[in-house]
Formats: structure tokens, C-alpha cells, sequence
């Protein structure tokens, strides 16, 4: 079976169909075309969420399994709706409220960080050897979920240690806000929202009593957002 | 050295051999050949093999002209708002507005050869058109004019609605330096709640000179 995943589903959940083919819907594949997603959502519209949609309608699909409580986000409650309404594909809903936190270690290794967020989404799905990966000891964090542009990683130093729901999901704790908030007083941290996400406003909270770096990203990384936080990254050597 | 700001509507250009400065406009700059050892700004890639970062140039410049220790340096530009402030010489903050809430100098420039005024002639208003971005603005100074109010009225409560953004976006200081196209413009500077003092318009060419003199980014 082809099986759409959304968010972080429970383990249990996860295992019972395990040996599938697991696809990573909220995934900004190279055929993903967020524009489909337009025909269900306003054209303003988180692009993470536009990309869920538009992989649903586009993958031939036999199941989805859609994590779509407050271990996710609202937006996501709202279009597993439509796509329980508008697909011919079976929805299996979970809200997954696992609190034993797995060890982190992907968000403190001293893998690009890159590389991290590849080894945390892939995580979700498969077994990921952490067995070789080293400590890194951190000169910045980044905070915030899977970017739907990855490129915005590429500006940060292997030194980066991933804070927020990123690390929540290496953890198996997508509903853990305590380790979703999180953050070193020390280090200076990027905070990063998708736009029009919910998870802006703690974004700009944390960020501004963590004297760190809020930023909020619509669709593709601009030139004005990537000067900014390289900026951030140089005065803050 | 031949350093260059290629800012969206001007280009401020600094001779560091012979301690020149100079503006000319971006759209000449495209027009001709001219390249430079070191550039930052919107169109710096197009002139220079070597770009430094805009934040790190105001950050660099603005503490050769202050001096170390603590400041609030805002830049604003054609397009975009800038600011950085250090406090005993280390980063404390810093914010960069180049979509919503911008377009400020390009906006006060386009209104004053539309109606051929200088807004820099015209005297301060305690009132404030709310503005969200000179885009935004522009829209309401027009519905204000075909209310018959007075055109230099309606400009200075557009200036002073800009200010306003200004101050919000940079937390609302009792003080800051300015840098930037504006730092001349008179109605601009009163039009703030607080203490400003202009640094002019080639802080950033400063802080090219401190990147070029010291090897940096």
C-alpha cells in the first residue's frame, strides 16, 4: 500500500502499517505543485499546508494518516476535513500525545543541518541509524518546524543545534509544547514560522525574550530574509 | 578601492583613493559599465564580485562614525527599513522590513514629483495619516486631496504616518541615529516622537571602507 503521512502519528498507529510505502505529504517534493492546492484554499495560504493538499491530489494514494490534533496545528484539522470530503482515499485521524521523549540526537550532531532536518522528517516514517552521529557543540539554534523551502538551512553552519517542533518530532513528542519551547539562553537562534502558520506567534515570542532572530517565510526563501539572517549569523560570531 | 550601495533607486558610490563620494541614480548605474571592488545592496550582485551584507555594512559603519558602546542606527531606504543596535559594542537587536510596511523613501519621492513639492519645505503636522506602507498610503493621500484638503496638509500627515511605522518598527526608542536618502529631509526628522540624529547618506559606504580596510565579510 501507498500511505500519505501528515504530521507525526502516533508510533502505534505508524506500526501497524508497518512494511507500506510511506510518503511524507507535507513534503515540498520537486513535482509538488502548491498551486493545485487552490482550488480548496485560499490563494494566501500557508504553503506547507498548500503542499499537503497538492501531494494528496497529485500521488495516487491508498491510505493517509493524518495527524491532525494540537500535536499538528488548526489548519491541519481543517484540511483533513476537505480531504475526507473531496478524496476516494480511506483518512485514518490521530492525535498523537506520546510523552516519553526519544533522545535528540540528530538535533545536536554535527551533521549540515541540512542533513538534520532530511534524518528528523525521515525519522517519522523509518528506523534512522543514529549510532555514528557525533555531538556537535552549538555556535546557533534554529527553531521551528521542517521549512517548506529547505534552502533556508543551507545559510546556517553545521554548528546549529535544532530547537521547536523540529525537535519535538525527532523526539515522538509532536504535542510536547514545554520541549517545543524550549531554547538555550546562550545561543542565538533563528526562530522561523512558515507564514500564515500559527506557530508565528510563538516564533515572535520566543525570539523576542530570547533576544534571538524571528523570521516568517511565504512559499520560497527571498533575498531580503536570507540577507537577514546571514546577517544575524555574522554579528552574532 | 571603488565601493558601491546600489540601493533599488540610487546608487551611493565612494572613490576610497581619492576620498570621493557620489549618487547617482540605479537606472544609470544598469545603463553603464561601472563595476566595483565591493558593494552591498539590492542590485550589488549585478556590479560587484564582491558583496557584503547590508545589516553587517550599517552595523560597521555606523560604529566608525559613532564609536564603539552602545547605538541604534536605522536606515531607511527607497524600499526597505533597516535597523540595527548594539549595546556595549555586542548585537542586541536587529530587524530588516523589505515587503509590507516599506517602500517608504520610493513613495515621499514619487508624491513630490507628482505634485512637484519638496517635503522637506513643508512644516510639521501633529496629525497622522495611518499608513501600512507607502503603497497603502498613497491610496488614502488621494481619497484626503478629492476631500479638499490641502496637498502640503495631506503630505505632511503622510510623512508623519511614515515616521510613525518607522517608530513602531524599531520599538519605539527615546533616541536613534539615521541613516539613508531622508536624513536630510526636515519635515521627516520632526515628524518623530523622539530624538533623531541624522548620520547621512553613505553610512553604509563606511562600513564597506571597515569591510574592504579589514578583510571581512
Amino acid at each position: 500500500m501507498k500511505i500519505g503521512i501528515v504530521g507525526v502519528p502516533p508510533q502505534e498507529v505508524l506500526d501497524k502499517y508497518r512494511g507500506n510505502d510511506f510518503i511524507d505529504l507535507d513534503t515540498l517534493f520537486d513535482f509538488t505543485d502548491n498551486s493545485k492546492a487552490e482550488s480548496y484554499l485560499p490563494k494566501i495560504y500557508c504553503a506547507t499546508i498548500k503542499s499537503i493538499i497538492a501531494n494528496a491530489l497529485t500521488i495516487k494514494l491508498d491510505l493517509i494518516i493524518f495527524d491532525n490534533g494540537y500535536s499538528k496545528c488548526d489548519n491541519g484539522r481543517f484540511i483533513s476535513e476537505i480531504l475526507k470530503r473531496e478524496l476516494n482515499v480511506s483518512i485514518v485521524t490521530t492525535q498523537n500525545n506520546a510523552t516519553r521523549r526519544h533522545p535528540q540526537t540528530v538535533c545536536e550532531s554535527d551533521l549540515e543541518l541540512r542533513k538534520k532536518f532530511d534524518l528528523i522528517v525521515d525519522s517519522v516514517v523509518k528506523d534512522v541509524d543514529k549510532s555514528k552521529l557525533k555531538y556537535v557543540k552549538p555556535n546557533y539554534g534554529f527553531w521551528g518546524v521542517p521549512p517548506n523551502d529547505f534552502s533556508i538551512l543551507d545559510l546556517f553552519p553545521k554548528e546549529t543545534h535544532v530547537f521547536g517542533w523540529a525537535r519535538c518530532m525527532e523526539a515522538r513528542v509532536p504535542a510536547d509544547l514545554e520541549l517545543e519551547t524550549m531554547v538555550r539562553e546562550d545561543l542565538p537562534t533563528v526562530f522561523y514560522a512558515q507564514a500564515f502558520c500559527s506557530k508565528n506567534s510563538l516564533a515572535k515570542y520566543l525570539a523576542k525574550k530570547h533576544n534571538g532572530l524571528y523570521v516568517e517565510v511565504d512559499d520560497v526563501l527571498d533575498n531580503s530574509v536570507k540577507s537577514k539572517i546571514e546577517a544575524y549569523l555574522l554579528l552574532n560570531k | 578601492m571603488l565601493l558601491g550601495d546600489v540601493g533599488t533607486s540610487y546608487t551611493k558610490i565612494l572613490n576610497t583613493e581619492k576620498d570621493e563620494y557620489r549618487v547617482i541614480k540605479t537606472l544609470d548605474l544598469l545603463k553603464s559599465d561601472l563595476r566595483f571592488d565591493i558593494a552591498c545592496g539590492h542590485n550589488a550582485k549585478l556590479r560587484a564580485d564582491r558583496v557584503a551584507n547590508e545589516l553587517v555594512a550599517l552595523e560597521k559603519g555606523s560604529r566608525r562614525l559613532i564609536g564603539n558602546g552602545n547605538f541604534l542606527v536605522v536606515d531607511v531606504g527607497s524600499r526597505d527599513i533597516k535597523y540595527v543596535k548594539m549595546k556595549s559594542s555586542k548585537y542586541e537587536e536587529m530587524d530588516w522590513n523589505a515587503l509590507c510596511g516599506a517602500t517608504l523613501g520610493f513613495s515621499i519621492e514619487l508624491l513630490e514629483n507628482h505634485f512637484n513639492v519638496k517635503t522637506s519645505e513643508i512644516e510639521k503636522t501633529s496629525q497622522s495619516l495611518g499608513v501600512t506602507c507607502g503603497v497603502l498610503g498613497m491610496a488614502k493621500i488621494f481619497d484626503k486631496i478629492s476631500e479638499g484638503c490641502e496637498i502640503t496638509d495631506v503630505l505632511a500627515s503622510f510623512v508623519k504616518g511614515i515616521a510613525e511605522n518607522v517608530y513602531k518598527f524599531i520599538d519605539e526608542p527615546e533616541f536613534f541615529y539615521l541613516s539613508g536618502g531622508l536624513y536630510n529631509n526636515s519635515l521627516f526628522i520632526k515628524s518623530f516622537q523622539c530624538k533623531v540624529k541624522p548620520l547621512g547618506r553613505f553610512v553604509l559606504l563606511e562600513g564597506l571602507r571597515e569591510i574592504g580596510d579589514s578583510g571581512v565579510r
